[in-house]
């Protein structure tokens, strides 16, 4: 199944250990993940990393979780919008339903997303933490 | 000896579980347990939170109060005894998400409860001698307890990371001396495979942690001619909130010189991590040019213990990275049922 | 544009235990075949919509399933585009006929989505989603969807009885439907009290995992005059497409694939949405007909909610939405879907339907979508005289 893919992750390690994103050469427009084709047509980019804190746009809870993810739910999940303007989804950890509001300040913070079962690789990404 | 720490932090995760709570469920009068081991409560790490993601906010932490460039840290050593493999480093999970680039010496620890500080003889080992500019040393657990052993009321899960160099100007405190003690005891071991670690009861005390902790201090105080009053602080491996009390007394040390060390009450034992964030829990608040002794132990057995001497830098850096007591306070209780949940694997 | 309906089929949806996908896409099949009138060798190209075949069955190549039903070597193919894998494979088969390629082509759509247990259905619908940026989060459509229900009722106001109402019309509107999954009315406090989710939505704010299988017979207005068939034109049609993922849209409670595609169909067609007489749209999850409705220029923005718990879009009311019972409640078999929508209009325009008949319906309006917007295709029917 497709959840047992270490090589397609290791691809990704970069974006999904840190928060970083691309930023058009041209026009400064910033690329999250990763820019291909900018809307000014400059296909330039460099890297840029950013701060990991931002605030939550909305949010819900996953009872019923895709099947990687059973043992760790229920999860907070939502859309961040983080300080430097990009959206991420991204589960918010530590947390019940009932202590988030739309507007919540939040960090990135690394931690698992789910194994590959007992003998596959562990999966690591970015979750967020309310701050207060 | 030309080596000091440059950055440290700690990190411990949000959750505890009230030794109260887990006597209930082993039929145990509490009030004896809390007593006996002197815990009150231990932490106990979110269901998506492992050695990994806990050494790496460690990690970041030292990072940022040590404000070095942090693609010159020349090797990572993550002493533990619940890395997420058996075979994978916790290190390069680390030091890849750290983004610190690929020019780096890494390696998993093993020594029970000692491995990080074994970890931070190694970082100086390779840092002193100018092999590498920075090192960073981290030790951090997950304990492990079976249900029902009373392992259970104080297997916690925490982390403390520190960053060494050569560059004296850069001291946070100073690493003065270390000296060891290595010996095969078998108090505590966990065999290949095995979920649950096996110890020997009473054994595990006078011949274990006390006869290595008192020889080992004893000698090290003797080679250097240190008085035990000569200490600002003193922190001990803490695999309850009793041992180390029972260590510094027969050693001569007073209650306050290990009181701002002495967190296992509130957190319990991180086994890697202990006795390392009894130090940063010391460096959060020690003034310049104290005199710190941190004497590791770790079953199977050894001890490391060290010397360290804060220096003027250390002040205008402590606030920089959350403090260990931040940690200790910002927490959210378990039922015994949630506990269980979050640390058995399915 | 002027292409004709002249043939339609489709299977009961729910849950066909006994069924897999060629026994469903046959059925759907041969009865369009039969309803046209038409023989099977008139057929000149076979169009599929599919989404799940390969993760649900193990099979994809559906195109070649569809042809050999029918003895046939024509030209048949897969079209994927996730939950509008049927409204797309419409398009397709316009285009096949507009292009002078086809001059008779049969559309389906089917999904055999039962075979599973939920968490793998939740993970194989993932699929239309953006990987790396929600599944490998964790998300889920429910999720997904949730948030922008948090979101709108946040910035509009609506509240969680009005969006309990789009389930309540259109399971009313299921009951009313022989072919629909679900045959109970339920009420707003049904909705509310239902199992959760994904806060706010619960089970009875998202369409189910449903089978099911969906057959049109489309021609050339040329060929459905030579059989001298009374046809329903499909006029106008619009296709367009938006982020992958919710997070990267510009707002998360509008849907811009929707605006476009309705623009482009509404333009082609040269009706404005006042003239749709009725609607069948996208409703997965309750907040999308809200969206939906506000998209397809229906209502102004903010005032969809009002507008449902107000009664105007029961079949009955004055404007007219899934008559059929919507994905709610007639059933999702995702690639069927968007066939069954423009069987439903079909019916409606020719006046074939029951108790769930639109008075004088003349123009219908089609809206699917695949994942949460990134994905849709607007088509638009006219009954000629």
């Amino acid at each position: 199944m497709f959840e047992n893919n270490p090589i397609s992750k290791w691809r990704k390690y970069n974006n999904n250990y840190f928060l970083q994103a691309d930023q058009c050469i041209n026009c400064k427009k910033i690329h999250f993940p990763k820019g291909y084709f900018c809307k000014c047509q400059s296909k330039s980019f460099k890297k840029i990393a950013l701060s990991g804190k931002g605030k939550l746009l909305t949010f819900t809870q996953v009872t019923s979780a895709p099947s990687a993810f059973i043992n760790y739910s229920p999860y907070c999940i939502g859309i961040i919008k983080l300080d430097e303007g990009i959206k991420i989804t991204a589960q918010v950890a530590d947390t019940n339903l009932d202590e988030l509001k739309t507007g919540t300040k939040v960090q990135a913070t690394l931690r698992k997303l789910y194994e590959c079962g007992k003998n596959g690789i562990i999966n690591y990404g970015i979750k967020f933490i309310p701050i207060n | 000896m030309k080596i000091g720490i440059v950055g440290y932090g700690a990190y411990i995760p949000k959750f505890r579980i009230k030794t109260q709570e887990i006597a209930q469920f082993q039929n145990q009068d509490p009030h004896k347990i809390i007593n006996g081991l002197k815990i009150e409560e231990k932490s106990v790490p979110g269901i998506d939170e492992d050695t990994a993601t806990i050494s790496h906010q460690a990690a970041l932490n030292s990072i940022a109060r040590a404000k070095i460039d942090k693609k010159k840290i020349g090797a990572i050593y993550i002493g533990s005894e619940s890395h997420p493999y058996a075979v994978k480093p916790t290190s390069t999970i680390v030091g890849q998400a750290l983004n610190i680039g690929n020019n780096y010496t890494a390696a998993d620890l093993e020594f029970a409860c000692k491995a990080g500080t074994a970890a931070l003889q190694a970082a100086c080992g390779l840092t002193q001698s100018k092999i590498i500019e920075y090192g960073l040393a981290i030790g951090t657990d997950t304990a492990q307890a079976e249900p029902g052993d009373v392992l259970e009321f104080s297997a916690s899960a925490g982390g403390a990371a520190f960053l060494v160099g050569s560059n004296e100007n850069e001291f946070l405190a100073s690493i003065e001396k270390t000296l060891s003690f290595s010996s095969d005891t078998p108090d505590f071991w966990r065999r290949n495979l095995q979920k649950f670690p096996q110890h020997m009861g009473r054994f595990t005390g006078e011949p274990s942690y006390f006869k290595h902790v008192i020889e080992t201090t004893k000698k090290f105080l003797d080679e250097n001619n240190i008085q035990p009053k000569d200490l600002d602080h003193v922190v001990f491996h803490q695999p309850n909130g009793k041992f180390p009390t029972i260590a510094a007394k027969k050693l001569g040390f007073s209650l306050k010189q290990i009181e701002t060390g002495l967190l296992a009450p509130k957190i319990g034992n991180c086994y890697s991590g202990s006795s390392l964030v009894g130090l940063t829990s010391i460096l959060d608040v020690a003034k310049p040019n104290q005199k710190i002794l941190l004497v590791s132990y770790g079953s199977g057995s050894g001890c490391d213990a060290f010397i360290f001497t804060t220096t003027k830098h250390l002040t205008q850096k402590q606030k920089l990275a959350p403090t260990t007591n931040n940690y200790i306070d910002n927490k959210k209780y378990l039922t015994y049922l949630q506990y269980q949940n979050r640390i058995c694997t399915k | 544009m002027k292409v004709a309906v002249i043939g339609i089929g489709c299977t009961k949806f729910g849950e066909h235990w006994d069924k897999n996908i060629q026994d469903l896409l046959s059925a759907s099949q041969l009865e369009a075949i039969e309803d046209a009138k038409i023989s099977p060798n008139d057929i000149d190209a076979i169009f599929s919509g599919n989404m799940c075949g390969g993760i649900f069955s193990g099979q994809q190549h559906i195109g070649a399933i569809a042809a050999e039903i029918l003895n046939l070597n024509v030209a048949s193919s897969v079209v994927e585009a996730a939950c509008a894998s049927g409204g797309v494979a419409i398009r397709s088969g316009l285009q096949a006929i507009l292009s002078g390629l086809a001059e008779v082509v049969l559309v389906n759509g089917v999904e055999k989505m039962t075979d599973t247990k939920t968490p793998q259905a939740t993970t194989g619908l993932m699929l239309a989603a953006s990987e790396e940026l929600e599944l490998f989060q964790g998300a889920t459509f429910p999720a997904l969807n949730a948030m922008i229900a948090k979101k709108y009722m946040n910035d509009y106001g609506l509240t969680r009885e009005q969006l309990a109402m789009v389930s309540v019309k259109n399971h009313k509107h299921a009951t009313l439907n022989p072919l629909a999954q679900f045959k109970k009315e339920i009420t707003i406090e049904n909705v509310i009290n239902s199992t959760m989710v994904s806060d706010p939505l619960t089970l009875l704010d998202c369409a189910p995992i449903s089978d099911g299988s969906a057959s049109l017979i489309l021609c050339s207005e040329k060929f459905a005059k030579k059989i001298n068939k009374p046809a329903i034109y499909i006029v106008g049609s619009g296709q367009a497409s938006d982020s992958l993922a919710l997070q990267n849209r510009k707002s998360l409670t509008e849907m811009k694939a929707t605006q476009i595609a309705a623009k482009t169909a509404y333009k082609i067609a040269n009706v404005t949405p006042d003239d749709i007489d009725v609607t069948e749209l996208h409703d997965g999850f309750s907040i999308v007909e809200i969206l939906s409705l506000e998209d397809l220029g229906y209502f102004k923005k903010g005032e969809a909610g009002k507008a449902t718990s107000d009664g105007k879009t029961f079949f009955d009311g004055e404007k007219p939405v899934n008559p059929s019972g919507g994905l709610k409640g007639k059933g999702h078999p995702v690639g069927a879907t968007g066939v069954s929508q423009a069987i439903e209009i079909v019916k409606q325009l020719r006046g074939e339907c029951k108790a769930n008949q639109v008075k004088n319906a003349k123009i219908g309006l089609t809206h699917n979508i695949g994942g949460c917007g990134t994905t849709a295709v607007v088509h638009i029917f006219k009954k000629e005289k």
